[in-house]
């Protein structure tokens, strides 16, 4: 026992003499200015139909993120925790009041890299909403999540084999209509869901630009239902082309056969093409196309359907007019029609005067939003900055909402 | 040049796609891998839990629970959905 205490010793002291920390912290306070009309309710006792709207026009926000990465040798450890607190329901969120956290560690030889990762997830019962799972139709309160992730890569010579193991478990309430008593009354029961997500590839490089690749998927529901579970395999084509560092053309093709209860018969032969063509000119402008088309073959009708195509083209220009970071500007478009999700879009950031920056943003969705964000962020130093943004979204199904955060961002 | 050929070739496929296949009865969102910076936002508005994050860390709408409702698609910073 002494002995392996020693070695972890020494390999701590031989560690951190390799080793490189990185802390950083970001709080920000939120004030939200819209009315009052547009709170959602949340569900706030056993009964679901109980709704309990706050009723002030100013109401506060503070979310806290925080991150602890150390990186020794061929060894990581990441320390994650967002917390978010918001007394205005200003979303269709599901939590107004939850905390995040991921523990992860890997370690990552020249040949291969394993990843352990613990993730829990609590939700404040009192600010939190229900939800309803489909296919059941059970009316739920989420009250805490575990993810545990096993992740496994392996290079040999021209074969890659990589696999992916998580097991998930939801602890949540269920309601049940007390249909005895008839008096609109809903009983609440505690219940665990458990769910095991696993999948695996290999892939094999024919030579320089082509790789073939076989890859499964299974997920496994692991309670009383088995409604949610979904196998699928699939089999490829990838085309990777490097011009140069930052120039690059990369392709693939997949087809996936999917079994799931959950999953319409037409879509069990699945193809998926994706492509992204990124180029560089200069050090100043960057920019991409990317191109993605989900399609399926309908045994039944011989048909082959399109389920979706996505067209998006995007440039940045940056401009070094500061100490401590670029300027720039940028602009996209993307086009989406089966999903009617296409829109412009467009960021600035701008250098002002002794280190204080402007930022911009316009999102334009023909069918679905408009967003304007603007804000201001004074830099202390190159890694402390306060800021103010201002976020005004008008959707065309939901609310308009006009937010101010003031927050913090501090890198240590 | 050859750049060039290839990016029309793939477009015009998609254009063949686009215009000579029936479109499907569901809608279907799925998430840009490469424009998602996995900020968890999608996960914390689904209502039917149906956000799932992969072992790249981006998120992922597992196609068994969506009930393609779309709130996702407002929320994300990155315009990763479609």
């Amino acid at each position: 026992m002494k002995k392996i205490i020693v070695l972890f010793i020494l390999f701590v002291i031989f560690s951190i003499g390799n080793s490189e920390i990185l802390n950083w912290s970001q709080i920000s306070y939120q004030a939200f200015l819209t009315g009052s009309s547009d709170d959602i309710d949340v569900v706030t006792s056993a009964s679901p139909n109980a709704g309990n709207a706050v009723n002030t026009k100013l109401k506060s926000g503070l979310r806290w993120q925080h991150e602890f990465k150390g990186n020794f040798d061929h060894f990581n450890i990441s320390l994650k925790n967002d917390f978010f607190y918001s007394e205005k329901r200003h979303e269709s969120r599901n939590s107004f009041l939850f905390n995040d956290a991921k523990l992860k560690l890997s370690y990552f030889p020249n040949s291969y890299y394993f990843k352990l990762q613990y993730g829990n997830r609590w939700f404040d019962e009192d600010n939190t909403r229900i939800l309803t799972i489909p296919g059941t139709e059970e009316i739920t309160k989420q009250k805490m999540v575990h993810n545990t992730e096993l992740q496994y890569k392996s290079n040999w010579e021209k074969l890659k084999f990589s696999f992916y193991g998580k097991l998930r478990n939801l602890d949540f309430d269920y309601f049940v209509f007390d249909e005895e008593n008839s008096n609109d009354e809903f009983t609440g029961f505690s219940e665990w869901e458990n769910d095991i997500y696993t999948s695996a590839k290999i892939s094999y490089e024919i030579n320089n630009l082509f790789n073939l690749f076989v890859s499964g998927y299974y997920k496994d529901d692991l309670n009383e239902y088995d409604l949610f579970n979904h196998t699928k395999f699939g089999v490829g084509l990838n085309y990777f082309k490097k011009y140069d560092f930052f120039n690059f053309l990369n392709a693939n093709f997949t087809y996936f056969h999917n079994d799931s209860e959950r999953i319409s018969d037409e879509k069990t032969h699945y193809f998926l093409t994706k492509m992204r063509y990124t180029k560089r000119i200069g050090t100043s402008l960057a920019g991409f196309v990317s191109y993605i088309n989900r399609s399926c073959y309908d045994s039944e009708q011989n048909k082959l359907l399109r389920i979706s195509n996505m067209l998006r083209i995007q440039a940045k220009y940056s401009y070094r007019l500061d100490t401590f970071m670029d300027s720039y500007v940028l602009a996209g478009i993307k086009i989406n029609p089966e999903n009617k999700g296409s829109l412009i879009f467009s960021e600035l950031n701008q250098y002002i005067y002794k280190n204080f920056f402007g930022l911009l943003s316009i999102k334009y969705a023909d069918e679905l939003f408009y967003a304007f964000s603007s804000g201001f962020e004074y830099y202390l130093s190159p890694v402390k900055s306060f800021w103010i943004k201002n976020e005004f979204t008008d959707f065309n199904k939901s609310p308009t909402h006009n937010i101010i955060f003031i927050g913090s961002t501090v890198l240590f | 040049m050859k750049k060039i050929i290839h990016l029309i070739l793939i477009v015009l496929l998609g254009i063949i796609i686009f215009l000579g296949c029936e479109k499907i009865s569901n809608l279907e969102y799925n998430i840009d891998s490469s424009s998602c910076n996995s900020c968890e936002k999608c996960l914390q508005v689904c209502p039917v839990d149906a956000i799932d994050f992969g072992e790249d860390g981006k998120a992922v709408i597992d196609q068994t629970k969506c009930n393609q409702c779309g709130q996702c698609i407002y929320i994300c910073p990155k315009d990763a959905i479609y």
